[in-house]
């Protein structure tokens, strides 16, 4: 399974890839990224296609996920 | 599917504090729930009240525009949105356009200050030409122009977007710093001083600022995502911001039951009372004989702009009340 992820404001992007998944949890995905990154997972937050996502929204092969971080901007 | 705590819809947000997880509708009455009742508890804003907000565009100021415009009718008290537009290329530009749009969607008057106006310069060039860091230099003219506009306008606050974490980061840093009458400014409102500043107030003084994305979002405000091209990544602003992130990760809630109770001791960290004194240039507050603003203009531009800075915004603003 790879899902894409474009980090904001940052506007650099990662692609995720989970062997032998067809989907995943959101909170999944958040807890790997916010590893990736850095962060905590609670100054992450998770769109798709501008839609806020809940941790137990699943997320599907080949879906674009922005990761917005909570502290950019003003 | 995971049910909101106060109806069968799906729950979108997770409020750890509270022990609530809320549906879009739920979590955008309990964020505008939650600024009127700090407008009520820290007494804030007053019936009849002429209200300025400054807008960025960026998440905070842009969902307090809206909140403070849905609360307007309620509390009885008029808006007024202010954006300055600090010539930092296509940043400023695009900031602008969201505002003009924002403003235009709630049907609110907007004021726009342009720094390359009214100092011929934008923010990069004024801090390569003072020899200071981007930050500092936009600090002293944007609070310079939305006192000198809220004065002008004789609105009685001004309102800014500084949410909870902005306030503990501010307060942690000052405290490190031991400036405890800067300390004595971070509660949820300041003083106004007669003919020389006006009170700023903080609406968003109880929200945390994930919650204010989230209500952007959820809200579908526009509003400018990307950092200001002249932000640093690794300030220190950020580096406590994260650690408190961590902090309340452990114990939910820390934060916000930090600032009520500092709201509640601001009165232990005035001391003794600066001294204010009118800049002898232009006549606003100052610290000392010419303000920072007339100081940095003299810097840049051999010329002392406060007077002139406020005689523009007198000129501009009869423009835009007369239309309105």
């Amino acid at each position: 399974m790879k899902v894409k992820l474009i980090i904001i404001p940052d506007k650099s992007s990662k692609v995720l890839l989970f062997e032998k998944k067809e989907k995943l949890r959101a909170l999944d995905i958040l807890k790997t990224i916010s590893k990736e990154l850095g962060l905590p997972s609670s100054s992450l937050v998770l769109t798709r296609r501008g839609e806020v996502l809940a941790d137990d929204d699943f997320i599907y092969d080949g879906d674009v996920i922005e990761v917005l971080k909570v502290f950019s901007g003003g | 599917m995971v049910k909101c705590s106060l109806c069968q819809d799906k729950a979108i947000v997770k409020i750890p504090y509270a022990g609530l997880r809320l549906c879009k509708e739920h979590f955008t009455k309990y964020i505008e729930d939650r600024v009127r009742k700090t407008i009520k508890r820290y007494n804030l804003i007053s019936s009849g009240m002429r209200v300025l907000v400054a807008v960025s565009g960026g998440k905070d100021s842009s969902t307090m525009l809206v909140i403070l415009n849905k609360l307007s009718k309620e509390l009885k008290f008029t808006l007024y949105a202010m954006h300055i537009d600090l010539g930092i290329g296509n940043y400023s530009v695009y900031s602008r356009r969201t505002v003009e749009k924002l403003s235009q969607s709630l049907n609110i008057p907007l004021i726009i200050l342009e720094v390359k106006k009214i100092l011929g310069y934008g923010i990069p060039e004024i801090a390569s030409k003072a020899k200071r860091p981007a930050c500092s230099v936009c600090g002293v003219i944007k609070r310079y122009l939305i006192n000198a506009t809220a004065l002008e306008l004789g609105a009685d606050v001004v309102a800014m977007g500084h949410n909870l974490d902005d306030i503990i980061t501010y307060a942690f840093k000052e405290f490190m710093n031991q400036n405890l009458n800067a300390l004595a400014k971070l509660g949820p409102s300041t003083k106004s001083i007669k003919d020389l500043a006006v009170s700023r107030i903080r609406p968003l003084y109880e929200i945390y600022e994930r919650e204010s994305l989230l209500y952007a979002l959820i809200n579908n405000i526009t509003f400018v995502k990307d950092e200001c091209p002249m932000a640093r990544e690794d300030s220190l602003d950020r580096i406590i911001k994260v650690k408190y992130f961590e902090i309340e990760e452990r114990y939910p809630g820390i934060k916000l039951a930090f600032v009520r109770r500092f709201a509640k001791n601001i009165q232990y960290y005035q001391g003794t009372e600066p001294e204010f004194k009118k800049c002898k240039t232009c006549g606003l507050l100052s610290s000392w004989d010419i303000c920072s603003y007339c100081r940095l203009s003299f810097k840049i531009l051999g010329k002392y702009m406060g007077h002139d800075t406020r005689n523009y915004i007198r000129e501009l603003l009869k423009n835009i009340l007369i239309r309105t």
